[in-house]
C-alpha cells in the first residue's frame, strides 16, 4: 500500500527514514512548567516514583522525554500543574518565538494552551498574553490547561482570528493556525491512516491561514515579532502562505535556532517557485527529532 | 499570607467570582476586547464566605504561614470515598490548605475538627491510585 505521503517523497530527505519513522508510536515529552516547579526538583520527585525521564536537548533545563511513561495525566503532578505533556515541536514554537518579560502577546489560536501557557512561561507570567479562541466549546480545555498551570497574565477572547481588531498592537503574535494536521500522523498498529481533507468547516485552509497570517502581521507593531506554525507537511498550508505574506506586506524572515536539526523551507514545490528568503523558514521531520513534524516561519514586521 | 503577595495583581469581580490578572500597562490597551476569561479566578461568593478556589490556592498557598495540614495518602482516600477526616490541628473552623508530600494540592473545609475535601474527587482519587487513571487532556500534544 502507498503511504499518503508518496507525495512528498521529492522533498522529504531521507524519505524511506521518514516513512520508518511512522510506524514508531508518538513519544511522550513533558515540559516542567517553571511558573510551579523547580525542574531539577521536579526530576528528583519523579525519580522517586521510579519515574524515569531524560532532558531533551542541551541548554534547556525544562524539556524531557519521558519514555516510560504511558500517562502523565494521571500523575500528581499533572494535576497541580507541574508538568504538561507536550510535543517537542508544539514547544519549539514558543521557544523560538521567545517574547521578552513584560511584551504584548496574541496568540491567534490559543486553545488547547500549551504553546499560551508556555509562552507565559517564558515571560514569568509579566506583561500580558490574550490568548484568542474562536469556538466557545474549545474555551474549556484553553481555560482548563491556563489554569491548571497557573497563569497569570492571560485574558481569553473569542474572536475569529483572521478579523481579530485591529485597533491595537502587539509586540509578539503566535499564529498556530488550523492545518491539516499531517505531521501527528503515525502509522501504529490499528491507527487509521488517512489523509485529512483540505477543508476546514466548508473554507480552504490556504485561504484561511493566509487570512490569518495577513491579520497577524497588521496586528504587529514595527519591528514586531511573529511565529507561524503548521503541524503539516504540505507546502500549500506552509511556504506558500509565508510566500503570500512576503508579496503583500513588508516583512523580513528571520533565521531560526531551535537547537535541533530540521530542514530549510522549500523554494520550489510542483509548479510553483516562492522567495528565496523561504529557505529560512524551518521544516522539522519526525525521522529528525521523534517528534510531530513541524513547519515554523519566525517573521519580523519591517 | 505575608503582606505583599498579591500586590502584583489586579484583583477583578464579575458576579460571585473574583479574578486575579497579573498587572501590565497593555490592559488599557486591550480594554476594547470583548474578553472571555480574565487571569485566574482566585475567589468565589459561596452562601455567606468567600471561598478560595482550588487553583487560586495551588499557585499562592505556599506563602501560608499556618492553617495547613499535611496529609497521608490514607487521608487522601477516605476523602476521595466521600468520608471526612479528623485532625486537632488549632485553627477556628473555616478554609485550610492541604499539602501532600509537600505540594499544595487545594483546600478543605474544617469544622470542629472534622475536614471535608474541597478539591474535585476525580483528582482526589488520582493523587492515591497514580498510573491507574486516564485523562483525557493528559497526552495533548498541543
Amino acid at each position: 500500500m502507498n503511504s499518503p505521503f508518496e507525495c512528498y517523497r521529492e522533498i522529504i530527505p531521507d524519505f524511506p527514514e521518514f516513512l520508518e519513522s511512522l510506524s514508531r508510536p508518538m513519544p511522550v515529552h513533558l515540559r516542567v512548567n517553571s511558573l510551579k516547579a523547580e525542574p531539577a526538583k521536579l526530576v528528583s520527585m519523579l525519580d522517586k516514583k521510579g519515574i524515569d525521564i531524560m532532558p531533551s536537548c542541551e541548554g534547556n533545563r525544562y524539556l524531557f522525554n519521558a519514555p516510560s511513561l504511558s500517562s502523565p495525566g494521571s500523575l500528581l503532578e499533572y494535576l497541580i500543574g507541574y508538568i504538561h505533556p507536550q510535543a517537542l515541536t508544539s514547544c519549539l514554537a514558543s521557544i523560538v518565538l521567545s517574547p521578552a518579560y513584560s511584551s504584548c502577546v496574541l496568540d491567534m489560536c490559543a486553545s488547547p494552551g500549551g504553546k499560551t501557557a508556555h509562552l507565559a512561561q517564558i515571560m514569568n507570567n509579566s506583561g500580558l498574553i490574550v490568548a484568542n479562541e474562536l469556538y466557545r466549546t474549545r474555551h474549556i480545555p484553553l481555560a482548563h490547561t491556563l489554569l491548571r498551570l497557573g497563569v497569570l497574565n492571560a485574558v481569553i477572547t473569542s474572536y475569529q482570528a483572521q478579523e481579530f481588531p485591529v485597533n491595537q498592537q502587539f509586540d509578539y503574535v503566535l499564529a498556530d493556525v488550523p492545518c491539516s494536521g499531517e505531521g501527528r500522523i503515525r502509522h501504529t498498529v490499528g491507527a487509521e491512516i488517512s489523509r485529512t481533507p483540505k477543508k476546514s468547516r466548508g473554507h480552504s485552509l490556504p485561504e484561511m491561514q493566509k487570512k490569518i497570517l495577513l491579520r497577524g502581521c497588521d496586528l504587529l507593531k514595527s519591528g514586531g515579532e511573529m511565529l507561524y506554525s503548521t503541524c503539516t507537511y504540505n507546502p500549500e498550508e506552509n511556504e506558500s502562505v509565508v510566500n503570500f505574506l512576503l508579496q503583500n506586506r513588508d516583512i523580513t524572515i528571520l533565521p531560526i535556532d531551535a537547537g535541533f536539526k530540521y530542514e530549510k523551507g522549500l523554494t520550489l514545490w510542483r509548479n510553483d517557485k516562492y522567495d528565496a528568503r523561504l529557505e529560512r523558514t524551518a521544516r522539522f521531520y519526525p525521522h529528525r527529532i521523534d517528534s510531530v513534524g513541524f513547519f515554523m516561519a519566525r517573521i519580523r514586521k519591517g | 499570607m505575608a503582606v505583599g503577595i498579591f500586590d502584583e495583581y489586579h484583583l477583578l469581580k464579575k458576579n460571585k467570582s473574583w479574578w486575579l490578572l497579573r498587572k501590565s500597562d497593555y490592559i488599557t490597551r486591550v480594554s476594547s476586547l470583548k474578553v472571555v476569561m480574565t487571569g485566574l479566578k482566585a475567589f468565589q461568593e459561596v452562601g455567606r464566605y468567600i471561598k478560595p478556589t482550588t487553583r487560586m490556592i495551588q499557585v499562592f498557598g505556599h506563602h501560608a504561614a499556618r492553617s495547613v495540614l499535611d496529609v497521608t495518602e490514607d487521608d487522601i482516600d477516605k476523602m476521595a470515598q466521600g468520608s471526612y477526616i479528623s485532625s486537632d490541628m488549632e485553627v477556628d473552623n473555616g478554609y485550610i490548605i492541604m499539602s501532600f508530600k509537600g505540594a499544595v494540592i487545594g483546600l478543605g473545609l474544617f469544622i470542629d475538627g472534622r475536614i471535608t475535601s474541597q478539591i474535585p474527587r476525580r483528582d482526589l482519587a488520582s493523587f492515591v491510585y497514580q498510573g491507574n487513571m486516564e485523562i483525557s487532556n493528559g497526552c495533548q500534544t498541543d
